[in-house]
């Protein structure tokens, strides 16, 4: 590439949301291009490396390459640097196709609730539009991934016509979670969820290998590649292993060049009329600061200092159970149904909005593992290990974190990743809102426990929520507090776009994904009337 | 339901086979102490540890015979570097194989294990050999781990008769809706 390339969208990252936008202006006949900094994967190869790997953690299949550095929960390297007083440790891949290569499937809407925080409860943000706006957004996204769900349920968010797949079938884990929850007032029920229940846009429907993180050997669980491919057919471009390491604009905001770097050191600029970020939560601010230059000393987009702000996630307790009968747990999708019970309501003046969903994992080398270190061998070996996989599973609840001005992104240029980029400093703090109601979900999961008899929590564990990536560069219709308008337009920059879970104004009870599918089909119509 | 009812039947078959060999699979250990003890008794040299010695003990702390002997090899290949692994193997297989006639042909190695035949440093080492053959990992303190086998490892086999291993399963959609067959519900050790 060089100087003289012009495009008439750039897009900075091939996640989801940048290969669904990709798609969308590829096929209005827009010249487009988009540019990832790691690298192409082929699921053969994933398959294989996680397969050979003794690594102990399930992305540790992906390539973590100099030229693109990402985070691990190994921490062998610190990707980020924490200096808050909580530590926001997060797992993402970098490469086209993004972390849906290993998300686990769950496609929920945000309600009308989730939306309107502030205005129902006091707290938070309200998004600058109304669920309605959003809803045809989502069916397309649903019909542009796949979403299989129950056509009798929308758990709280309205929908105007019917999932495109039948709902998955339920394991016999899940219903039995559903009866004994039933019998405590609590509601379990499907998860909508990306994952093909019958086969679906050329893709096989789900065989049951209950490896969805990592990765899906067949290809029954959406990721971002497929539209990356189809991006590609239909026009894009999309060049891997390049970084763009800033943004340039003239003294009116107008982006015009993305300044990229090769693996090799090389250096090039490709110009476009219209720029759009989808380079999540994290990449999103570290390039937007990066680009900081005497007119936009702050960075681009940042007259409201509102970059890499309001950092989001969501706050998790897991709880590790064992039933008292057999239900089989490791066979089917990872994640398969959900309980909305705790989603809403005026206690959300208190405390956070929670999802509680049926972790279908089972543990057999944690479980093997212990039994051995036990001592245990021969016959009792093998049996123990069966009445353990067949009982133990999890149980996620996670709940909500507010938009904090103080839990930030920010970058220190004296100090720089492997690939020389400005490295992202994160501070952030527990939100209180959120603990409190994960919490109170997980005390409820406890008290069913007691009362029914059927289960015991084995253990607790608490997290801060720093899978689902969301916050740094909000929308909003006020420029003095927020980064984009309400269709991801920045107010700084007529030309340039933020696509992802950047621009969220609040996080939801609710897995992001399909929210910043929805954003990203909307967003990217805009950029094609603009041009 | 149509579709529905054939993948019930269709499982319910496959199910009610695999009940029955996992079923049988219960008793590995006791068929293995007598299928062992026919096997030829093998001579270790502490100095030059072999394949056959190696895969001969494996048989004995899995409880299995039929150990594949690729996974075995590549297992092997790793042990043997191992410093004191001539010494340890030689060892561990000579009190082992002792323990097993003395026990009789009702005799296992768990209760070889449990009995403590074996002294500090052979027991370390077949406890290492049982860990790597069931997790398919080989962990050493003071060496790379390194993975042996994925899909070869002996843990999936407890639950072999309702779970595919993840990787290479071939189910039709909704067969993990099924409740395998019903068989006495193992009650070992649950915490």
């Amino acid at each position: 590439m060089s100087a003289t390339d012009q495009h008439d969208v750039v897009i900075v990252g091939a996640g989801v949301a940048g290969c669904l936008a990709a798609h969308r202006l590829a096929r209005r006949g827009l010249k487009t291009l988009v540019i990832e900094a790691g690298p192409r994967l082929r699921r053969d190869d994933v398959l294989k490396d996680y397969m050979t790997s003794a690594d102990p953690y399930a992305s540790a299949c992906y390539p973590n390459p100099d030229h693109a550095p990402r985070p691990t929960p190994a921490g062998a390297e610190a990707y980020h640097r924490n200096e808050g007083p909580a530590a926001y440790r997060t797992d993402y891949i970098r490469a086209v196709g993004g972390t849906t290569w290993h998300w686990g499937g769950a496609a929920l809407r945000l309600s009308p609730a989730d939306m309107e925080l502030a205005s129902r409860y006091g707290v938070g943000r309200d998004w600058p539009f109304a669920y309605d706006l959003l809803e045809p957004w989502y069916a397309r996204a649903e019909a542009e991934l796949g979403v299989a769900g129950d056509a009798a349920r929308d758990d709280g968010a309205p929908r105007a016509g019917p999932y495109p797949m039948p709902a998955m079938p339920l394991s016999v884990l899940d219903r039995e979670v559903a009866r004994v929850f039933a019998s405590q007032g609590i509601g379990f029920g499907p998860l909508p969820q990306a994952r093909n229940s019958v086969p679906f846009d050329g893709r096989p429907a789900c065989a049951g290998n209950n490896m969805c993180n990592p990765v899906c050997p067949i290809g029954a669980k959406y990721s971002g590649d497929v539209h990356g491919r189809k991006a590609e057919e239909a026009g894009a471009r999309i060049i891997s292993d390049c970084q763009v390491t800033r943004l340039e604009a003239l003294e009116d905001g107008t982006v015009t060049a993305a300044r990229i770097r090769h693996p090799d050191g090389t250096e090039a600029t490709v110009q476009g009329r219209v720029f759009i970020v989808a380079a999540n939560g994290i990449e999103t601010p570290k390039l937007l600061l990066a680009s900081a230059s005497e007119r936009f000393p702050g960075g681009l987009a940042n007259s409201s200092d509102q970059v890499g702000r309001n950092l989001m996630g969501h706050t998790d307790r897991l709880l590790k159970v064992e039933w008292m009968r057999e239900v089989y747990p490791g066979f089917g999708p990872q994640t398969n149904s959900c309980s909305m019970a705790f989603r809403d309501g005026g206690f959300r003046a208190e405390r956070a909005g929670a999802l509680v969903t049926v972790v279908n994992f089972a543990d057999l080398g944690g479980i093997t593992g212990d039994l051995l270190e036990g001592g245990m061998v021969g016959n009792d070996l093998d049996r123990a290990i069966r009445a353990r996989a067949t009982r133990r599973f999890e149980l996620m609840c996670f709940a909500e974190e507010l938009p904090e001005a103080h839990n930030r992104v920010t970058i220190d240029r004296q100090d720089r990743d492997r690939s020389g980029q400005p490295r992202a400093v994160i501070h952030f703090t527990e939100d209180a809102y959120a603990t409190r109601g994960a919490a109170h979900a997980a005390d409820r999961v406890k008290a069913v426990a007691r009362e029914s008899g059927a289960f015991r929590v084995r253990s607790e564990q608490a997290s801060l929520g720093s899978v689902h990536i969301m916050g740094t560069a909000l929308m909003g219709t006020d420029p003095r507090t927020s980064v984009t308008d309400p269709e991801g337009r920045c107010h700084d920059h007529p030309n340039l776009f933020i696509a992802g879970g950047a621009v969220f104004p609040s996080a939801g009870t609710v897995n992001p994904t399909l929210t910043i599918a929805a954003l990203s089909l909307r967003t990217s119509e805009r950029v094609a009337g603009h041009l | 339901m149509g579709l529905k009812m054939s993948v019930y039947r269709r499982e319910f078959v496959v199910m009610l086979a695999s009940a029955i060999a996992a079923g049988a699979a219960g008793v590995h250990a006791r068929t293995a102490g007598r299928g062992l003890l026919a096997l030829p008794r093998l001579t270790p040299d502490p100095a030059a540890p072999t394949f056959a010695v190696f895969y001969r003990l494996s048989q004995m702390v899995t409880g299995r015979i039929d150990l594949d002997r690729e996974v075995a090899r590549r297992m092997f290949d790793v042990f043997r570097d191992e410093p004191w692994a001539g010494k340890h193997l030689a060892t561990a297989y000579t009190a082992a194989a002792d323990a097993l006639e003395e026990g009789g042909p009702d005799g296992t190695m768990a209760d070889v294990l449990r009995a403590g035949v074996l002294q500090d440093g052979e027991r370390w080492f077949v406890s290492h050999l049982l860990t790597t053959w069931y997790l398919g990992v080989y962990y050493h303190p003071d060496r790379p781990t390194v993975r042996i086998t994925y899909r070869g490892a002996l843990m999936h086999e407890a639950v072999a008769d309702y779970r595919p291993v993840p990787g290479f399963a071939e189910s039709e959609t909704g067969a993990w809706a099924v409740r395998p067959l019903h068989l006495p519900e193992t009650d070992a050790t649950r915490r």
